[in-house]
């Protein structure tokens, strides 16, 4: 371990606002991507499975396709 | 799907080219991808943060290198992962490879924006500015902003095969800016440091430090990996909402009309 003490870790040589800057801007980033791909997950299921109902209510609308790959 | 009458079928590489066939094996992958992740980068960050000594010229600031270097890297590597899976996609016209392109692509200008983002963080306190026209700074920038004219362009168009073979050539012309930003601090001269592993001399690190760089490079890839095959399921779902298999999975009950 390199550092005596907590308060050395968090200022890093009076250049904390800058490094602990980066860390934190790349940890929020990084969370803040993976949220928005749950949340795209989430919204294009929601889509699939509500033009499905629709098209049960109304089965003259175009079929689903036969075609997999 | 019918099976293939020349061998095993994991033995053909086009097997999983067909978006039904990958999306089961990307939705396997993602745990394993993202826990490497997340191992690689606790254990870089704390060889980084904890461990390595403080640097003879820049003290404890150098510290934000072990994440300004795996971004940077990222941002390039990713824009080459985009570039050949667009020559796949106008060679072999396989479909998944422009959704693989589209699906790096935000990924991609994360990190060249995080790159910039830590390079300007670090700039300031040792070159005393945040920004500068460098050659590497400014050839950076304009990776970053070719991420967003493909994800522009790409979403722009609304028929998938054209939004496909478009955002293919911009990816193809654009790469040409990584082998420009990699070599500008050797081709000029200006603010930025050269690298500090290079092809020829080796590392020019202290062994900690270098260590926990590679380990924070490797989480980075880790990383854009998993995304990347979250994205690409997505992808894949949207464009194929109509099909049968997609149904299956939903669960939405066949129509019986």
């Amino acid at each position: 371990m390199y550092w005596n003490n907590l308060s050395d870790f968090i200022a890093m040589g009076n250049h904390g606002v800058y490094v602990w800057g980066s860390f934190f801007a790349c940890a929020a980033a990084l969370c803040l991507e993976w949220v928005l791909i749950k949340s795209q997950r989430r919204n294009i299921v929601r889509q699939i499975r509500r033009s499905a109902t629709i098209q049960q209510m109304n089965p003259t609308s175009p079929a689903v396709s036969k075609d997999a790959s | 799907m019918k099976p293939h009458a020349d061998g095993p079928r994991w033995l053909n590489i086009f097997h999983f080219a067909s978006p039904y066939q990958f999306y089961p094996l990307a939705g396997r992958l993602i745990p394993l991808f993202a826990t490497l992740a997340v191992l690689l980068a606790m254990a870089g960050l704390w060889l980084g943060f904890a461990i390595a000594p403080a640097d003879a010229q820049q003290g404890e600031g150098y510290r934000i290198i072990f994440l300004h270097v795996p971004t940077s890297w990222m941002a390039m590597l990713i824009y080459v992962a985009m570039a050949f899976w667009s020559v796949m996609h106008l060679i072999l016209r396989t479909r998944l490879s422009a959704m693989m392109a589209q699906a790096l692509a935000p990924t991609g200008a994360l990190m060249a924006f995080l790159s910039l983002f830590t390079g300007a963080l670090w700039g300031k306190p040792m070159w005393g500015t945040w920004w500068v026209w460098d050659a590497r700074l400014t050839s950076m920038l304009l990776l970053f902003f070719l991420y967003l004219g493909f994800i522009a362009l790409t979403r722009s168009i609304d028929e998938p095969d054209r939004a496909d073979k478009a955002g293919s050539v911009l990816a193809i012309v654009g790469v040409f800016n990584v082998p420009v930003i990699y070599f500008s601090v050797k081709w000029w001269n200006t603010l930025h440091q050269g690298a500090s592993i290079s092809m020829e001399k080796g590392s020019t690190m202290a062994s900690t430090m270098l260590i926990a760089m590679l380990l924070m490079s490797l989480a980075a890839w880790m990383y854009a990996i998993t995304t990347t095959l979250s994205r690409v399921r997505n992808l894949i779902l949207q464009r194929e909402a109509r099909t049968r298999w997609v149904q299956e999975l939903l669960a939405i009950p066949a129509n019986k009309a």
